[in-house]
């Protein structure tokens, strides 16, 4: 995968109530305990294309997608985290890395996060 | 409206109400630590436990709503690796914790708050107005709070404290409230 096809990333969002066409809610940015959110880029893909990946992605955790934040590397960069393309389990998955282990360090990071992405609700 | 009050087991039929939502019913009205009774209205509709509680005064209801809130959560964040992904579970004393918090949010702001756990056994009070206002008071196992804020794209609000001294120490907690207060206001 080239540089140019990880510049631009998905967080997929499954809950109905942190998502709308204004904003996407600053917990789906919560990442799990071992500090890897999961993202998936998305740089070249069509919406179909990214509504597949992400309904599969719903489909594990038995919710349906709602849409996604869109975020751009350089934003991750900005609140001082890191973003690596890992592909596992599928092609063009990532992580974002790099959260602090204090809470309140996070939680702010978490919110600039959603500040700087922009929702996207998948059409149905 | 005429109240009939019935003790139910899980046993008991619902009347009126088809058996397919029986499970959701029993969940909603019931829970592993307070079995409490069902009341019908006399159409047969089933009411809420707030609805069925009409001598509450409007503090005691907001407590009953959070109350409500922080039962179904437990029943399920109660559990280790909720979130299939390691997750530690809530403790009931961080549930205690947060149950105190909530009677100074209701002293001070009206705007009622997303509740969630989060990953490391926390509960966290989460607003996240439309102005883009985002607001967060996390609560811990170790009577510890910590407050965030941001606005315009910038952070305005960041601390933590821990509640050595039951209120005694809530400075934080209170400016923090005040801070949403104000922002909410402009």
């Amino acid at each position: 995968m080239t540089k140019e096809q990880g510049n631009l990333f998905a967080r997929f969002v499954v809950d109905n109530n942190k998502i709308n066409a204004e904003r996407v809610h600053f917990t789906a940015f919560e990442p799990p305990k071992n500090l890897e959110l999961s993202v998936h880029t998305i740089d070249t893909l069509d919406h179909k294309v990214i509504v597949d990946i992400g309904q599969s992605v719903a489909k594990k955790r038995e919710k349906n997608l709602k849409g996604w934040a869109r975020i751009e590397r350089p934003t991750i960069y900005e609140v001082e985290l890191e973003v690596i393309i890992d592909n596992k389990p599928i092609l063009g998955h990532a992580k974002i890395i790099g959260w602090p282990d204090d809470v309140q360090t996070r939680k702010n990071k978490m919110k600039h996060l959603a500040a700087r992405s922009q929702p996207v609700l998948k059409l149905d | 409206m005429n109240l009939r009050r019935i003790n139910m087991s899980l046993d008991t039929p619902v009347l009126n109400t088809p058996n397919i939502l029986l499970p959701a019913i029993y969940s909603r009205f019931y829970n592993q630590e307070d079995i409490q009774p069902i009341q019908i209205d006399d159409q047969g509709i089933l009411i809420s436990p707030q609805q069925a509680k009409p001598n509450l005064n409007s503090h005691e209801r907001e407590l009953d709503y959070y109350n409500d809130k922080f039962k179904e959560l437990m029943s399920w964040a109660g559990k280790p690796n909720w979130d299939n992904e390691g997750a530690d579970r809530v403790e009931i004393k961080t549930y205690k914790f947060a149950m105190k918090i909530v009677g100074k949010i209701i002293k001070k702001v009206t705007y009622k708050p997303e509740i969630a756990p989060d990953p490391d056994g926390r509960i966290d009070f989460n607003w996240h107005l439309d102005d883009g206002t985002m607001f967060t008071i996390s609560v811990g196992n170790k009577r510890d709070l910590v407050i965030s804020g941001l606005r315009y794209g910038k952070s305005e609000l960041s601390g933590m404290q821990v509640w050595e001294i039951e209120d005694k120490k809530y400075s934080l907690l209170e400016c923090g409230l005040d801070w949403f207060n104000e922002v909410q206001g402009e």
